[in-house]
C-alpha cells in the first residue's frame, strides 16, 4: 500500500515537472589532461574531444543519464632506445590514444535560482581505450576495455528555461584490465545544454 | 521534434569536425629510420681484440642460392657501400677493436649485407659468404645463440643487416655464432647523399644502443 503511494506521488511529480524540465541534451567539447599510467604513455594534454549527453530528470534536482565520447591523446616520442631483454630497438614513435568513455551519469543540480546552476554527477560504465604505436614503418595497436567511473563537477550557466552552457570537470578513471594498467585523465567538458 | 532533430544535427556535425582534424604522423623520412639491435648476453666481447670485414657489401636479391665455390653474389654499388664499410670501421675502431686481415685469425669476422625487403629481418643462404669468410665448407652455417631476430611485416624497404660472428666458437655442428646483430630499416627515399648520411647515422646508432660491445 505503502509503495503504491509512492508510486503515485512520483509519477504526480515527474508528469507535473514535465512540462517544466522534462530531460536535457548537451553536447560538449572536451579537452583532455592525461594523469597516471595514461600519462606515462602520453603526457601532452589533447584538445580533441566530445561528449555526448542525455539526461532525464526524476524530480526537480536528480537526473538519471547515458553519456557518451571520444577523446585523442597523441605524441610524437624523440628517438629514444627501447630495450627488452638483450633486444635493443631506436627510432622515433608516434603514440596515439583513443578513448570512447561510455557511462550511465546521476547528476545532482541545484535549482535554477540565478544565471549560475552548479551541480555535481557520478558515473559509472566502460572505456574503450585503443593504443597505437607507429614506429618506423611497424605499427602495432590493440583495443581495452575497461571498467569506467567518473565523479564530475561544474555548473550550467542558464540565461533561459531551454538553453544552457556547461562548464564541467570530470576526473574519468578505467580500471586496470587484462593487459592494460588503469587509466585514469581529467576532462574539462565546456558545452551546450538543450533543456526540452 | 524538428527542434530535438535540429539539436541532434548540430551536435553531429560539430563532432564529425573534432574527429576530422586527426593528429599527424611522420612527415620526413628519417623519422622513419629504425635501428634494431640484439646479442649473445653469454659472450664475452671483452675478450676479443681483433675483427675482419670484408671491401664489399653483398646484396641479397633471392633467399637461397646455388653457388659453386668461387663464384660472387652481386655486391652493393660502391658509393653507399664504402659508407657502411668505413661507418662500421669507425665504430668498432672506436670501441677498441683493430681490424685485421681475415687470414689473420680474426676474433670476430662482421658481415654487411642489404637488401630491399618487406621485413625487418630477413633469412638468406650462407653461402653468400663463401667467397670471404676464412675455412667455409659445404655443411657450414651459422646459428643465434639465445635470440633470433624479429620477423615484423611490410612495405618495401632498404635493409642493412650487420651479423657479427665469431669464427672460433663453431658449436658441435660446425655452425658459427653470430654473437652480435644490427638491422637498420628505413624508406629508400631521397638522394644518395641523404641516403648516406641517413645510413651512417644509425650504423652510429647501432653501436651506441650496444655498449656491451666496448672494450
Amino acid at each position: 500500500m505503502k509503495n503504491i503511494l509512492l508510486t503515485f506521488i512520483l509519477l504526480v511529480g515527474i508528469t507535473s515537472l514535465s512540462k517544466a524540465q522534462n530531460s536535457l541534451f548537451s553536447f560538449n567539447y572536451a579537452v583532455t589532461v592525461p594523469m597516471g599510467n595514461t600519462s606515462d604513455f602520453i603526457d601532452q594534454a589533447s584538445g580533441r574531444g566530445f561528449v555526448f549527453e542525455y539526461q532525464k530528470f526524476i524530480n526537480p534536482h536528480v537526473t538519471l543519464g547515458l553519456e557518451a565520447g571520444h577523446t585523442t591523446l597523441y605524441k610524437r616520442e624523440d628517438e629514444k632506445v627501447y630495450t627488452e631483454g638483450t633486444a635493443s630497438l631506436s627510432g622515433v614513435q608516434y603514440r596515439y590514444q583513443y578513448s570512447w568513455p561510455i557511462l550511465a551519469t546521476v547528476n545532482y543540480y541545484a535549482l535554477r535560482t540565478e544565471l549560475f546552476r552548479p551541480y555535481a554527477g557520478f558515473g559509472i560504465g566502460t572505456m574503450a581505450s585503443h593504443r597505437k604505436i607507429d614506429m618506423g614503418i611497424f605499427s602495432s595497436d590493440k583495443t581495452h576495455w575497461q571498467l569506467a567511473i567518473k565523479p564530475e563537477i561544474g555548473t550550467l550557466i542558464q540565461p533561459n528555461p531551454n538553453m544552457a552552457f556547461r562548464i564541467g570537470i570530470k576526473y574519468l578513471m578505467g580500471f586496470e584490465s587484462n593487459d592494460l594498467a588503469g587509466q585514469s585523465n581529467l576532462n574539462f567538458n565546456f558545452g551546450i545544454v538543450f533543456i526540452n | 521534434m524538428m527542434r530535438k532533430i535540429y539539436q541532434l544535427l548540430f551536435s553531429v556535425l560539430i563532432a564529425s569536425s573534432i574527429l576530422a582534424c586527426k593528429p599527424d604522423g611522420a612527415e620526413y623520412v628519417d623519422e622513419l629510420d629504425i635501428v634494431y639491435t640484439n646479442y649473445d648476453a653469454g659472450f664475452d666481447f671483452q675478450s676479443k681484440g681483433t675483427y675482419a670485414i670484408p671491401d664489399n657489401v653483398i646484396k641479397i636479391t633471392d633467399q637461397f642460392i646455388d653457388f659453386n665455390p668461387g663464384d660472387e653474389p652481386e655486391y652493393v654499388d660502391q658509393v653507399y657501400a664504402v659508407t657502411i664499410l668505413n661507418s662500421i670501421k669507425s665504430n668498432m675502431d672506436g670501441l677498441g677493436y683493430r681490424q685485421v686481415d681475415p687470414s689473420a685469425n680474426p676474433d670476430l669476422i662482421l658481415l654487411p649485407s642489404v637488401t630491399q625487403t618487406d621485413q625487418v629481418f630477413f633469412y638468406y643462404d650462407w653461402w653468400y659468404w663463401n667467397w670471404f669468410y676464412p675455412g667455409w665448407g659445404p655443411g657450414w652455417g651459422w646459428y643465434y645463440p639465445g635470440y633470433y631476430p624479429p620477423q615484423v611485416s611490410r612495405v618495401r624497404t632498404g635493409t642493412l643487416m650487420i651479423q657479427m660472428t665469431s669464427p672460433n666458437d663453431l658449436d658441435a655442428t660446425d655452425k658459427i655464432p653470430v654473437v652480435w646483430t644490427g638491422v637498420i630499416n628505413g624508406l629508400l627515399e631521397g638522394n644518395t647523399n641523404s641516403i648516406s648520411k641517413r645510413v651512417n647515422d644509425s650504423i652510429n646508432q647501432s653501436f651506441s644502443q650496444s655498449p656491451y660491445l666496448k672494450k
